[in-house]
Parts: C-alpha cells; structure tokens; sequence
C-alpha cells in the first residue's frame, strides 16, 4: 500500500501518522516524548508496524515537524522538514478548507494562527512565558492530584468558577492555593484556572489578532473539555477540535510531504522501518575554534556519521544529509 | 611617540556614529580599536557586569567595553542625549557612561563628551573637539580634523543609503572590515523581499539577533533593513504619523517600516529586545501601521539572552511559509494586485 508518513516531535509528545494515498488515517500514534525523541520516533515507527501487519506499505514519503523536527529528519531521514505552524495550517485546511483561525496549544508553546481563503495570513507564538500552554495545566493537575485526562471533567461539573490571575504562572498558582485555603471547591477553582488560561492566552498570544470563526481548536490541550468550554464563553462561538487534534502537526506533516513529492517527485529518502533496529548514538563537544564556544552536536547510527549541528558558524554543520 | 589607543565598544549608537569618530581620531593620529563583533564571552562578561534590569543590549555594551579595558588607553562612551529637534535617545543612553562608571570599578579612563546640540557646548564639533585635545594641542589640526570627518561622515551617510528602489543595501561604516560583516550586494531578480527592521544594533549584531540576517540569506530572500532607506525619505514617511518620533534612534527603524509598507514588500519584521522601553511603543506603533497594509505580512521577534534558536527559527520558517504560499496563491487565484 502506497503511504505518507508525518511525525510530529514536541517537548511533551512525539506523534506519528501514516496517511493512504487519499489521505486517510491508516494508524495514529501518541506518545510523551519524556526527553527521549529518538527513542519514541523508533517506538512509535513500531507500533505503526505492528497496527499494520501483514500490509505491505510503501512510504512514498516523509514529513517531520515539532521542536524536535531537525532531530526527527536526520533520525527517520525525511523528505520535508517543516515548521509547526504550517504543518498545523496545512492540516487544518485538508479537514475544513474554510477555517479561519487555528488555536494550537502544546506542552510549551501556544500559537494562534490567522488564515484567509486557505492561506494563513497571521500568527502568532507565546514568547518567554509558557504560562499558557499544557505544561501549566499538567504541573496544576499533578499539584490537585487529579489526573490531567480528568481535569476538563472537573471543569465542566463547576457552576460557579473562581477567578485566578492568569498572567503569570507562579502568580497563578499561589492565587490557586490561597482559594483552595479558603474552601473554594476543587471544581470551580479548575474551571477557574482554565478561564485563566483561556485569558492569558488571548491576551497574549491572540493579542490585536482577528479571531473569526470557523475556529480548530487542536493539540494536546485540546483533549481538556473545559478549556474548549472557556474559550467557547470568552469568544461566544463554537470551537471545533477536530478528531485528529492530538496528531495534527504530524498530518500536516505526511500532506506537506505528499505535496512535496507532487511538486518535485522524485523516491524518498526515508530510511524504512528496519531503522527501528538500528543503533543511534548522539554525541557531542564544544568546539574551540573561536569565542563563541558552540556547543556541536552529531548523530550517528552505527557508528556512522549523519548530521551534524549547533555551530554558529557553519565550520561543524552537515546539516543534515539523507544517506543510503 | 606612542600613540594614544582609543577603545570603541562596537555597540549600541556606534553602529552610527563609529565612522564619524573613527576618522576624527585616527586623523588627529590616535590609534582606534574597535571591540570584536559580539560573542559568548563579551555576552558573558555583560551579563556579569551590568544591572539586571537593563535589556540585552546595554548589556552588551558593558561586555564591549570590558573587552577592551586592557587594550587600550581610554575607552570611548559618548553621552547622546540630542542629535536633533524634537527628538532624544533612550534613558538608558544618556545615562550609560554614568551606568558603565559605577557597575565597573576597575576601568580605565573613559571619554565622555557631551551630545546635546540643544546646548552650545553639546554640539558636535564641541563634543569631538573636547576629545581631540587630550591627543593633541593643536587647535587648528584638531577643527581641520573635525571638518573632514563630519562632512565625509554626511556625505558617506547619503552615499551608502541607497535609491527608492528598494535594493542595494550596504551598511555604514564601510570603512573596515570589522563593521561590515554585514549584508553583501544584492540583486533584484529575487522575488521576495523581507524588510528586517529595528535598531541598527539588533539588525547588525548577528549575535543577538541569532544569526537572523544569514537565516535569511540561506532562505534566498532579498533582505532590505533600515540603513538602506535615505534619511529624506525616513522624513518624509515620519510625517505620515499624527506625532513625531521622541527617539532618535527608533526613527530610522518607523520610517524605514512605514516605506516598505508603502512600498509593498512581501514582508517586514520588526525585531524588538526584550525590556526595550522604546520599541514597547515603536512596536506598536508599527504593528499599527502595518494593519494599513494587508497585503503585506508581518511580524516581531523578540530577543534576549536565550541561545535556543529553536524559537526563531519556528517563527522564521512560518513567515516565510506564509509569505511563499501567500504569492503562490495569488499567483493562482487572484487577480494581481
């Protein structure tokens, strides 16, 4: 079977699909990339192997996103390497080519992405504060010991959500010890950090940006109900979170790879799912060469060397080179 | 004799005014050393030195300076407080030779001439001439000295500031190699054009802005900045604005914005440090602006002390995505516009 193959790699998941050639989801892979991104890209390429037994499947090409995305292609040996915010867009726009705006939250970054006539037009990333994004929510579930896939339970069942100061993290959360001191319940304190988070998010990220329906609600935080809920109230119109949210960077991912191959065909240099038996080792040194003491990385499997970064001045770099 | 070494940290307004003082000096014959680009350890020693509060830049320049403190005989911090009408430099700026004295104690004599031409002993030829006397006695050397370099700086200013037609960039202070490790010449048959705008010492400093320029390079787009707008037309678009600029530094930035919004480039980003209290106006202010221009996108990256380049390059890819995809469906669909 003819196959496109999208792996999203962020700080908190590592996300694989494997597209058929009409663009449906053959499997979908979600995994917490626990600061091990190699070690998942292998683990979730296995899975798709096993959820697939017995079908032959040609991967006619590869697409990697995400923070690890650099990382991703070296390792798989991918034919298109892409940012985050055009793979999410991309996705977005198979699924519903009228969308207009694209609310993204992950792990450690949230975005905001403003299209028009499928193009994106606008976007937006947090800068330094993460206070906004699903670390935030994650760190808050562990301190409530409510496990995070409840929280947006929580916040639904609340009829009266407290009011927390959504700025900043830190500040946020001693907001959340003191009404939890005063005898708030534990629901309407978690819808309240969800209201929280909505505000933080649209004045931060969203700020001076149009907001015009239909709006995609997607990435991990999007399985929290109760932010959905929030923004729901804060916007006044209904927010899509589309069936695939969790892995939509890496569908985004797999189309922008098909479409590559469209453009420009040529075989891909994916290095097959055999590389899940193979040896990768990272090492790394600080080059003396000059003041800067850059910090160079390489990858290697089996010994041999593939990619090689982290230098400002291009001396180290091999970039990264797909071999055979 | 020996010659008398002048450190200039290569920093903040000397992206401006470093040819200016460099041929007055080297003309009254002191030998000028310029600090080394920004790296890691001028980085460092910055950080260490300054105060906290004050945004990456100024600590840069306290880096600079400590890199040239055992090189040279006196190190160079004008104090810029008025270089025109109505207009001003930032806070930190004005006070940043008293700022440099008190957070290091150690350094050697620092010149600090006054720049404020609202007052007769502020002007520039005051402000250079107090300079030149410490090398030599020579009045009349030292006016020769100051003519020369003031109307080559004028003259060099115009001449390296190029034609409306949006091409052509070149940096100031030709004059070494040091400074001008900047843009190279470029051509027109490159069809997206990206205006890099901000201040000269964030667009420059490869350093700071990580690399920003290169990226851009790599990503064969035509790069326009600031300095390749002529200071007329930067006029000319200021008065487009309901109220002057107070800053005489973020004017170049606005105006060179303002021009290639007008003038339809594909897209314009505005870099911004973090805990700049100029650009918290200046940004707004062009982000303003640039909702008068749809067709053209655009977007601010904000620095700091961070070296993860993941961030920037995330933002860099995206908007040139945008930017590509964007032509690409005009050219498909849309009538041109």
């Amino acid at each position: 079977m003819k196959t496109f193959l999208g792996i999203d790699v962020g700080a908190v998941s590592t996300d694989l699909v494997l597209l058929d050639e009409n663009n449906n989801v053959l499997s979908d892979v979600y995994l917490r990339t626990l600061g091990q991104p190699i070690k998942m890209i292998k683990e979730g390429l296995s899975i798709i192997k096993k959820e697939n037994q017995g079908i032959f499947l040609e991967v006619l090409a590869v697409g990697t996103t995400g923070s690890g995305r650099v990382l991703a292609g070296a390792v798989v040996g991918a034919d298109v390497i892409k940012n985050e915010i055009t793979a999410h867009s991309v996705a977005a726009l198979y699924i519903n080519p009228e969308v207009r705006t694209i609310f993204e939250i992950g792990g450690q970054d949230s975005k905001i992405i403003v299209l028009q006539n499928g193009v994106v037009v606008d976007f937006a990333m947090n800068t330094i504060c993460a206070a906004g994004t699903g670390s935030f929510l994650d760190h808050q579930a562990y301190r409530l010991g409510i496990p995070i896939e409840e929280f947006g339970e929580y916040a639904l069942r609340s009829e009266n959500p407290v009011r927390i100061a959504g700025r900043c993290t830190v500040f946020a959360e001693s907001d959340m010890v003191h009404k939890q001191q005063m005898g708030y319940k534990e629901e309407d304190i978690i819808a309240g950090l969800c209201e929280a988070m909505v505000r933080n998010y649209l004045n931060n990220v969203g700020k001076g940006k149009k907001i015009a329906p239909p709006i995609f609600f997607q990435g991990g935080v999007a399985a929290n109900s109760g932010i959905k809920k929030s923004f729901e109230k804060e916007i006044g119109c209904e927010i899509i979170v589309p069936e695939y949210y969790r892995v939509m960077g890496a569908i985004g991912a797999a189309l922008l790879a098909k479409e590559e191959m469209e453009q420009n065909p040529r075989s891909s240099t994916f290095y097959g799912f055999e590389l899940v038996d193979k040896d990768y080792q990272t090492t790394g040194f600080e080059c003396d060469g000059c003041s800067n003491h850059c910090e160079v990385v390489e990858i290697m499997i089996d010994g041999e060397l593939i990619a090689r970064w982290g230098d400002r001045c291009g001396k180290w770099s091999l970039g990264y080179q797909p071999i055979r | 004799m020996k010659k008398i070494r002048i450190g200039i940290p290569y920093a903040l307004y000397f992206y401006e005014y470093y040819p200016l003082w460099k041929e007055f000096l080297t003309r009254l014959g002191a030998e000028v050393i310029l600090s080394k680009p920004t790296n890691k350890n001028i980085l460092d020693l910055g950080v260490r030195s300054s105060l906290s509060e004050v945004c990456l830049p100024v600590k840069i320049f306290y880096g600079h300076v400590l890199s040239l403190a055992d090189q040279v005989d006196y190190i160079l911090i004008p104090r810029m407080v008025c270089v025109e009408k109505g207009a001003f430099f930032c806070p930190k700026i004005i006070g940043l030779p008293d700022m440099v004295k008190s957070s290091i104690s150690t350094l050697n004599s620092l010149l600090v001439p006054l720049v404020d031409v609202r007052k007769p002993y502020g002007t520039w030829k005051n402000s250079l001439f107090q300079v030149g006397q410490l090398i030599t006695d020579n009045s009349l050397a030292i006016s020769r000295a100051f003519s020369i370099s003031w109307e080559n700086f004028q003259k060099n200013y115009v001449a390296n500031l190029l034609d409306p037609k949006l091409l052509n960039p070149s940096l100031l202070a030709k004059d070494t190699k040091n400074v001008a490790q900047g843009l190279d010449k470029m051509t027109i048959n490159i069809n997206i054009n990206i205006a890099v705008v901000g201040h000269d010492y964030l667009v420059n400093d490869s350093y700071i802005n990580l690399n920003l320029i290169d990226k851009l390079k790599k990503m064969n787009v035509n790069i326009l900045t600031p300095s390749m707008v002529p200071p007329r037309i930067v006029k000319k678009q200021l008065k487009k604005l309901y109220k002057p600029i107070f800053w005489s530094l973020s004017r170049k930035a606005v105006g060179a914005a303002l021009y290639y919004f007008e003038n339809k480039v594909e897209g314009v980003i505005h870099l911004t440090s973090f805990e700049c209290g100029e650009d918290s106006m200046v940004g707004e202010l062009i982000h303003h602006q640039s909702k008068q221009y749809p067709e053209v996108a655009y977007t601010e990256f904000v620095f700091d002390e961070h070296t993860g380049e993941a961030g920037i390059n995330t933002r860099l890819e995206a908007f040139l995505d945008m930017v590509r995809r964007k032509k690409q469906y005009e050219i498909n669909f849309a009538p041109s516009r």
